[in-house]
């Protein structure tokens, strides 16, 4: 019973949202740009609680490459690349930016992390060229299966299957799986085995 | 005269947003339900400048635990539990995110700051079970004292004492007793904020 009901929402905030989903694809795959994309993706992040919840879940199921229509996204949270993929049964907390990232099932991330496109986003090799003129490399971060972020993590590299990043952490290199990571420089501190 | 028209706003914008303060307050007392307060706590969270601040006192004094009028609450920041007891005159400026806590009266909490629900909110025990299904798990209050400072970006995890200076992104795993100044990542005591290494401290 209680699951007709969540369908009936869910199919209600998919009509809804239909506009918003299919102009920014289409604007995507017609243009290439993804302006409408961003924008609409960080106006619905401004939709408080449940409404928002359902709302960027049904958005962000039109739009990514790949996401589930379950997808739960809190206030404040958006993902600023429509290349992104998101797998099943995945919950993401408050005011979290994600970049382009493949992010597996069951993963959970806390609130105000940034999950950035990559070490080589911004590239300043050149010290006499303007800061504001870099231009990097967008690498697509690869989150494993239950994986946790804690919270005001900062997130540039790889992490592996049923690792856990320990809040405040800022992980630059690849965390394998099964590991609790923490700290900055994020750096393996415990093994987690059966 | 001044402090006169800014008592009759007050006064205004808490009669206006009584029916919903309290509409989420009964809900949570009878059914308890905080579907409402949630929604109505991050809505309120949008609302820009002076007005979103005389806002955001009222409904949390209507809601929370304990809460005064002459709370400064900025913009997009909102409290998501609402056991939460918050002294007098406390300042928390905007995006921070504030769990189940106890804070004391004349504290100041700065820009992007996470308080969670104690150290044990996430316990994963079991590697073989999914991440989502053990993510909520216990929820501890956190106290923070009076006249207590926490910098930019930090996040809190453990209790902190009156009197006590946390730097900015600064991570708190630890409890912090008064009077000291900490910083780093897991925050560590730098320095203690007594002249006199024999002064008795006042909790």
């Amino acid at each position: 019973m209680k699951r007709i009901c969540k369908m009936i929402v869910i199919a209600f905030f998919y009509i809804l949202m239909l506009p918003f989903g299919v102009l920014a694809k289409l604007t995507y795959k017609l243009f290439g740009s993804q302006i409408l994309f961003t924008m609409f993706g960080e106006f619905l992040s401004l939709i408080p609680s449940f409404p928002g919840y359902f709302s960027r879940g049904c958005y962000y199921q039109m739009t990514l490459a790949k996401a589930d229509i379950e997808l739960f996204l809190a206030f404040g949270s958006y993902i600023s690349k429509i290349e992104t993929r998101i797998g099943k049964n995945v919950a993401i907390g408050g005011r979290t930016t994600i970049g382009l990232a493949e992010i597996g099932d069951n993963a959970a991330i806390a609130n105000h992390v940034s999950v950035l496109s990559g070490r080589r986003q911004h590239n300043f090799d050149d010290p006499g060229s303007l800061v504001v003129d870099a231009e990097g490399v967008f690498d697509k971060i690869v989150i494993g299966n239950n994986v946790f972020i804690g919270d005001q993590s900062v997130v540039m590299a790889n992490i592996g299957d049923k690792s856990i990043i320990g809040a405040g952490s800022v992980v630059v290199k690849e965390i394998p799986s099964y590991s609790v990571a923490v700290g900055n420089p994020a750096k393996v501190v415990k093994k987690r085995t059966k | 005269m001044k402090k006169i028209i800014k008592n009759i706003i007050i006064s205004i914008i808490f009669f206006l947003t009584a029916p919903i303060g309290y509409t989420s307050k009964i809900l949570y007392l009878f059914f308890q339900s905080t579907i409402l307060y949630v929604f109505f706590a991050q809505f309120f969270a949008l609302v820009p400048g002076i007005l979103g601040t005389f806002v955001r006192a009222s409904f949390y004094k209507q809601t929370l635990k304990k809460s005064y009028l002459d709370l400064d609450i900025g913009f997009c920041s909102f409290f998501s539990k609402i056991e939460t007891e918050v002294g007098k005159s406390v300042l928390i400026t905007g995006h921070s995110q504030i769990g189940l806590v106890n804070i004391g009266d004349y504290t100041v909490i700065a820009n992007y700051v996470s308080i969670l629900s104690g150290r044990y909110q996430h316990n994963f025990t079991d590697p073989t079970k999914k991440i989502t299904d053990e993510v909520n798990d216990t929820y501890n209050c956190i106290h923070i004292g009076s006249n207590v400072f926490i910098g930019d970006n930090s996040t809190i995890m453990a209790n902190i004492g009156n009197n006590t200076i946390v730097g900015a992104a600064s991570n708190v795993i630890k409890p912090l007793p008064p009077y000291i100044v900490a910083v780093g990542n897991p925050a560590q005591i730098v320095k203690q904020r007594i002249k006199e290494p024999n002064q008795p401290v006042a909790v």
